[in-house]
C-alpha cells in the first residue's frame, strides 16, 4: 500500500489520537520507533520516573469481566485491569513486572506481564522432581504447593533468567532455568524452611526461618550452596523474615505478630504495645518490624534503628526498597506489607489475607493505608511495579493505570 | 456543482467554497456537524454569504459534507438519540466510508481535524491504527512510505530499550 502522501508529516496531535488507540503495548513501541516526527509524541509527554508499586488485590467473587484491581497507593483509586490471561488463576509471585500464576484446574503455571500481555509457559505443577505433587485437578493442595516464587531478572532484559520458588510445608527450594522442561528441587537435609529469598549482588540469598542465611550460585549446575551467617540476630524470634536490597546493602526484616491471645513473639516493648490489641475474627494481626543489614566481612547482622528516608514494600512479592523522597505524600522510614502468611493448605479463615499496612519506625506504629469494603480477601494481595520503564514505555503505562 | 440534500424544507442553506473554489449547498444543520463551521455560523458572520475553506480541497469536501449528512440523517430516525451512531446501518457506512485510498485518508483525517468533526476524526484515526497493528516497524514504514531517518546509534538505543519488542 505504498503511497506517494507524507505520512511523517502528521501534526503531533493526530500522532497523539492515533497512538491512543493502539492499545497494545508492542504496537505502541512501534509507532514511536518509525520516524523521528512520529517517536516525538513521547518527547512531549512526561519524562520517566519511578513508580510506587501497586497493591493487586483478588478479583470479586463475582468477577465476570475478567479483569483484577490494581491499588494506586498515591491517588488511592483502584484501576481495574481487564486480564483474562490470569482469569481465576492463583498468583504466587510478583517480580520485575511479572506475575507467576498457577492454574488450579490444569497445573499449569506461567509468567504474565500484565503491561505488555506478555506470557512465558513455565513446566506445570507435576514436574516438580521432589518432593512428588499428586496433582489432581482442583486440589486445594495445588495453589498452596508454591508459597513464593521470584525471578532473578526481568525475561524482556536477559534470557539467562532463573525463576525460584520455595515449595511445600518444609519451604524447599525449587528452581526453573529457560529450556529445562521440569522444575528442580534443591535437596538439603541441613537448610530447610526457607522464609524469603532475593538476588543479591549475583547469588540468590536464602533465610531459613530456623536461622541460617545461605546463598546459592545458579552459574552452577547444580546449584552451589553457601551458609553466611548460622544464625539470625537475637536467636529466632520472629514471625516472619524477609530479605531486601537497599542502597547497594542486603537487609533482613523480621516481622512480628501479636497473636489473639495476647501473645507476642517475642518480649521487648511489651510495655509499649500492651494497648495493641487482637480483636477477633482475626487471628493475629503485625504489630512492628526490625530490621539489621549484614555485614559481608564480619558474617554479622547488624541492627539498624531506623531507615531513613527509605520505604519497604514486602510480602510475597520481591521486596523492594524505594527513596521517600521521589514520592509526593509518602513518608520515610516506613514498611509497606501485605499478608504473606502460610494459610495452606487448608482454606484461610473467613479473616484471611487481612493483615496489611504501613510501619512507621518514627512512631513504631502501625496504620492502614488502604480501605477495603471487606475486610477478608479470598486470595493474598502482591506489589506490582510495571517493567521496563523506559521513556518510550511511560506513556502507556500511564494511561492504562490512569496515573496523572 | 452544487449538492443540494434532497429534503428542500424550510431549513437554512449554506454555502462551501472549497480550496479549489468548487461551491457545495449544504444544509445548516449538516454543516453544524463541524465544531469549526458552528462556531462561525453563530457568529453569524456567514449568514448570507459563502463560507471558505482554503484547507480543504473539493475532493476531499465533498466526501465530508456526504459523511456528515448521512451521519445527520441517521440521528434524526433516531430523535437525536446516541444510539445512531450505533447502528449496524451506520457501521456499514462507516467502514464503506474510510476504505480509500493514502490520499484521501490523509486529506479527511486533516479536514476533520480543522473542521472538528470528533466521530469522523475518529473514524480516520482508528483506520490507521488499524493500519499499524501488529505489523514489524519495517512494515509499517513500508506502508506509510515512511523513511527511516534516525542514525545507526539511535535506532540502536532505541531498540535496546525495549528488545523484546522487535524481531
Amino acid at each position: 500500500m505504498a503511497s506517494a502522501v507524507d505520512w511523517s508529516q502528521l501534526l503531533p496531535e493526530l500522532l497523539e489520537l492515533i497512538l491512543d488507540r493502539l492499545t497494545c503495548l508492542s504496537d505502541h513501541l512501534h509507532f514511536v520507533s518509525v520516524c523521528s516526527s512520529w517517536r516525538s509524541v513521547i518527547i512531549s509527554n512526561c519524562c520517566p520516573r519511578r513508580l510506587l508499586p501497586f497493591l493487586m488485590l483478588p478479583p470479586s467473587n463475582d468477577n465476570t469481566d475478567q479483569t483484577r484491581p490494581f491499588f494506586n497507593l498515591s491517588s488511592h483509586w483502584i484501576k481495574e485491569l481487564h486480564v483474562p490471561e490470569i482469569h481465576q488463576k492463583w498468583c504466587c509471585g510478583s517480580s520485575h513486572g511479572w506475575l507467576v500464576t498457577v492454574d488450579e484446574s490444569t497445573g499449569e503455571i506461567q509468567l504474565f506481564n500484565p503491561v505488555s500481555r506478555g506470557r512465558i509457559q513455565l513446566p506445570s505443577l507435576s514436574t516438580f522432581s521432589y518432593p512428588q505433587h499428586n496433582f489432581e485437578p482442583d486440589f486445594t493442595s495445588n495453589k498452596h504447593y508454591i508459597h513464593k516464587a521470584i525471578l532473578s531478572s526481568n525475561p524482556y532484559r536477559t534470557s539467562d533468567y532463573v525463576v525460584v520458588a520455595n515449595v511445600t510445608n518444609r519451604k524447599m527450594l525449587a528452581y526453573w532455568k529457560p529450556g529445562a522442561d521440569r522444575w528442580t528441587t534443591i535437596r538439603s537435609e541441613q537448610w530447610v524452611h526457607f522464609e524469603d529469598f532475593i538476588y543479591y549482588k549475583g547469588l540468590l540469598y536464602a533465610i531459613s526461618n530456623n536461622g541460617p542465611l545461605v546463598t546459592y550460585d545458579f552459574s552452577f549446575e547444580p546449584p552451589i550452596g553457601k551458609e553466611i551467617i548460622g544464625e539470625p540476630p537475637g536467636g529466632r524470634r520472629c514471625s516472619m523474615y524477609y530479605l531486601v536490597e537497599s542502597l547497594g546493602e542486603l537487609w533482613l526484616v523480621s516481622r512480628q505478630f501479636k497473636w489473639l491471645s495476647n501473645e507476642v513473639d517475642n518480649n521487648d516493648d511489651a510495655n509499649y504495645y500492651k494497648d495493641f490489641i487482637v480483636h477477633p475474627p482475626f487471628e493475629f494481626k503485625t504489630m512492628k518490624f526490625q530490621v539489621c543489614k549484614l555485614d559481608e566481612s564480619k558474617r554479622e547482622w547488624i541492627q539498624m534503628k531506623s531507615i531513613d528516608d527509605r520505604i519497604l514494600f514486602l510480602g510475597n512479592s520481591y521486596s523492594i526498597s524505594l527513596p521517600a523522597q521521589e514520592f509526593q505524600g509518602c513518608k520515610g522510614n516506613s514498611i509497606y506489607f501485605s499478608d504473606d502468611y502460610t494459610y495452606g493448605p487448608y482454606e484461610p479463615p473467613s479473616e484471611g489475607y487481612h493483615d496489611m499496612g504501613v510501619f512507621n519506625f518514627e512512631s513504631r506504629r502501625v496504620e492502614s493505608f488502604i480501605e477495603l469494603s471487606t475486610p477478608s480477601l479470598t486470595a493474598p494481595t502482591f506489589w506490582f511495579t510495571p517493567e521496563p520503564f523506559g521513556s518510550a514505555t511511560i506513556s502507556f503505562i500511564f494511561k492504562l493505570f490512569n496515573i496523572d | 456543482m452544487s449538492m443540494i440534500s434532497g429534503d428542500k424544507s424550510s431549513t437554512e442553506i449554506l454555502s462551501l467554497k472549497s480550496s479549489d473554489n468548487e461551491i457545495f449547498e449544504v444544509k445548516k444543520e449538516v454543516v453544524l456537524e463541524s465544531i469549526t463551521l458552528r462556531g462561525m455560523v453563530e457568529e453569524d458572520e456567514f449568514s448570507d454569504t459563502l463560507i471558505p475553506l482554503p484547507n480543504v480541497e473539493g475532493k476531499i469536501l465533498s466526501k465530508i459534507i456526504h459523511y456528515c449528512q448521512k451521519h445527520t440523517e441517521a440521528r434524526a430516525k433516531v430523535n437525536g438519540s446516541e444510539g445512531a451512531a450505533d447502528s449496524k446501518e451506520i457501521k456499514d457506512f462507516d467502514s464503506e466510508f474510510i476504505n480509500v485510498d493514502d490520499k484521501t485518508l490523509l486529506g479527511i483525517i486533516l479536514a476533520a481535524n480543522y473542521l472538528n468533526i470528533k466521530d469522523l476524526l475518529d473514524l480516520g484515526c482508528q483506520k490507521i491504527a488499524d493500519n499499524i497493528k501488529e505489523k514489524s516497524v519495517e512494515d509499517v514504514r513500508k506502508t506509510f512510505n515512511i523513511k527511516n531517518d534516525f542514525t545507526p546509534e539511535e535506532e540502536k538505543a532505541i531498540r535496546e530499550e525495549n528488545l523484546w519488542a522487535f524481531d
